[in-house]
């Protein structure tokens, strides 16, 4: 069976390392991209199954930028995407409610950033079903 | 609304209040004069004017219950109206009661001053002299109608046998007396209270400012908190690699150092996310308030909590009162708080003990208790437990997990809930926290 294919969008690098580590020895492929642009360009090419995705990067809505421009086009739409932010609760608002119950925002999860990798998995795993 | 503002409002109040007693002291005393000391008073227009006043301080207690709610920016002006307008009838009314009893015979005559008095109190200084004014010349209309015999003299019989109402003398001395006692009156109580307003203003803005400073100052430590969890959680990420043996075996030495930082850094993000999660709920404003079954989240709590207690084989005992229901609140942080406190009771008690959590109906509230027989809370630190990072010195002794700021975070949920928190405890046999929720908005 092929490996499911992961795409990381983070621009913090040291928990990309250590995620993406995590993640190959969970027997999944692992790519990585350091903003939204660069993603992009790597999305196209190495199709992958699940996107997990940061928010805050270059500028502090960059993460949703890109999830509107993903949920937006028909070909890339059907991709699983799972939030992966620290910024929960510091805008004071239930952002995990707003993510997974947004109607244009299907097969999306939102994990709390954290330094295991627990949750992470679970909605990988369930995403990627 | 501003608490400078909240000031005319709470006077406001003060004068429908002061209102109702006057309205009984009149029919005491119309009372006491008629019954007991059998002086001839016509009780008719006394009635009457009880009534009438018992109909306006209905109609300005809610003319103001209106305004304070429609905190509109004209309310204000209209209130201060209303107060002027409740301070000339009452003079009015004063003259009436005076004149269909006595008129200037009337010893109640000097209850001007107390409308003076009171203007002064809550009116401006020209406001105040207006009233006054107003006073002396319905005093000073009435004793004229009455002596030039325009107006009926109504004598006090069986109380005064001389006849004062058409003694110039008498009248002349009195009102010069009267006169000059107003204004004195007024010039005094004026320039108390505006001595004391200042007093008032100064503290109510210091205490605004204080307010301000501490919002920045809690936007300060949430921005630093959050720029630290952001480098924390990626060192807890790395080192998690290490000590998951991702990357491969280590050797005893490697493994025992690799524990040590992976426990310390557990300890430090423990800490920042409870930093960032009391000066959030500091700087937060709104609630997410809703009704939420509170028997439901007890019962979550203690499940939750019931793989760490079993880890240190204490067994959590509850009785839950069937009829506890609905209540209104945040549900996350009540649950918050529950577990917060059935954890801090299994920490702090020795392997073996027992933990019972007690939630009892008490009608419009809910009374949660959390019972241990644990270390307890040494009797000189119970006024500092609550505090932010404060932790009693008998548990810092015990671990050096905890952060001193569980109890903070509980207290400043409850008291958002309108509720109460306290606690009773002896060290060494154990401790009882109880919790008063309301059920209700």
């Amino acid at each position: 069976m092929n490996k499911s294919k992961i795409l990381i969008i983070d621009d913090d690098t040291d928990l990309v390392a250590s995620t993406s580590l995590f993640l190959q020895n969970h027997n999944y492929e692992v790519a990585s991209a350091i903003n939204t642009r660069t993603g992009f360009q790597i999305l196209k090419s190495f199709n992958p199954d699940l996107v997990i995705l940061d928010i805050i990067m270059d500028s502090s809505l960059e993460g949703f930028n890109f999830l509107n421009q993903l949920k937006a086009d028909d070909s890339l739409k059907n991709i699983p995407v799972v939030i992966n932010t620290s910024m929960a609760k510091a805008i004071g608002v239930n952002m995990r409610g707003a993510i997974e119950d947004a109607e244009n925002f299907p097969r999306t999860r939102f994990v709390e950033k954290s330094g295991d990798w627990d949750e992470l998995l679970e909605a990988a795993k369930e995403l990627l079903q | 609304m501003h608490p400078v503002n909240l000031r005319i409002f709470r006077l406001a109040y003060w004068l429908v209040r002061l209102r109702w007693f006057a309205i009984l002291g009149i029919i005491v005393a119309y009372f006491t004069a008629i019954r007991f000391l059998h002086i001839s008073i016509w009780p008719l227009p006394v009635y009457i004017i009880c009534i009438f006043l018992i109909f306006l301080n209905i109609t300005s207690f809610s003319l103001l219950n209106y305004l304070q709610r429609s905190n509109i920016r004209k309310s204000l002006g209209i209130v201060n109206l209303i107060i002027n307008f409740q301070i000339s009838t009452d003079l009015i009314v004063l003259t009436f009661l005076l004149h269909y009893s006595g008129g200037v015979e009337n010893p109640f005559i000097v209850y001007y001053i107390f409308h003076m008095i009171i203007g002064s109190i809550i009116l401006s200084t020209i406001e105040s002299v207006l009233q006054t004014s107003f006073a002396l010349i319905l005093v000073g209309a009435m004793t004229f109608l009455e002596y030039t015999g325009i107006l009926r003299h109504y004598p006090l019989e069986g109380f005064i046998s001389a006849n004062l109402f058409n003694n110039l003398t008498y009248l002349v001395c009195t009102g010069l007396i009267f006169i000059t006692t107003s204004y004195f009156v007024v010039y005094i109580t004026k320039t108390i209270i505006l001595e004391s307003r200042k007093h008032e203003i100064a503290y109510l803005e210091a205490n605004l400012k204080l307010k301000q400073k501490e919002k920045i100052k809690n936007e300060y430590v949430m921005r630093v908190t959050h720029d630290i969890k952001g480098h924390i959680t990626a060192i807890q990420s790395c080192i998690n690699i290490l000590y998951n043996k991702i990357s491969g075996p280590l050797n005893e030495q490697q493994e025992e150092f690799v524990n040590r930082a992976h426990s310390r850094i557990e300890i430090l993000n423990r800490f920042i996310s409870d930093l960032l999660n009391l000066t959030q709920r500091k700087l937060q404003q709104k609630q997410d308030k809703k009704h939420f079954d509170l028997k439901h989240s007890v019962e979550e709590a203690i499940k939750i909590a019931e793989n760490y207690a079993s880890d240190k084989n204490i067994r959590l005992t509850k009785t839950i009162d069937s009829s506890i229901a609905d209540i209104y609140g945040e549900q996350s942080s009540i649950e918050e708080v529950l577990l917060n406190l059935i954890i801090n009771a299994v920490k702090y008690s020795p392997p073996g003990e027992n933990v019972t959590i007690t939630a009892e109906d008490n009608g419009d509230e809910v009374l949660i208790e959390v019972i241990d027989n644990g270390i307890g809370i040494p009797e000189g630190e119970t006024e500092l437990i609550f505090n932010d990072f404060y932790r009693a010195s008998n548990a810092r002794n015990i671990t050096i997990e905890g952060t001193g700021l569980g109890l903070a975070i509980t207290k400043h949920i409850i008291e958002n809930h309108g509720g109460k928190i306290w606690f009773k405890s002896e060290l060494d046999k154990g401790t009882t926290f109880s919790l008063l929720l309301k059920k209700g908005i």
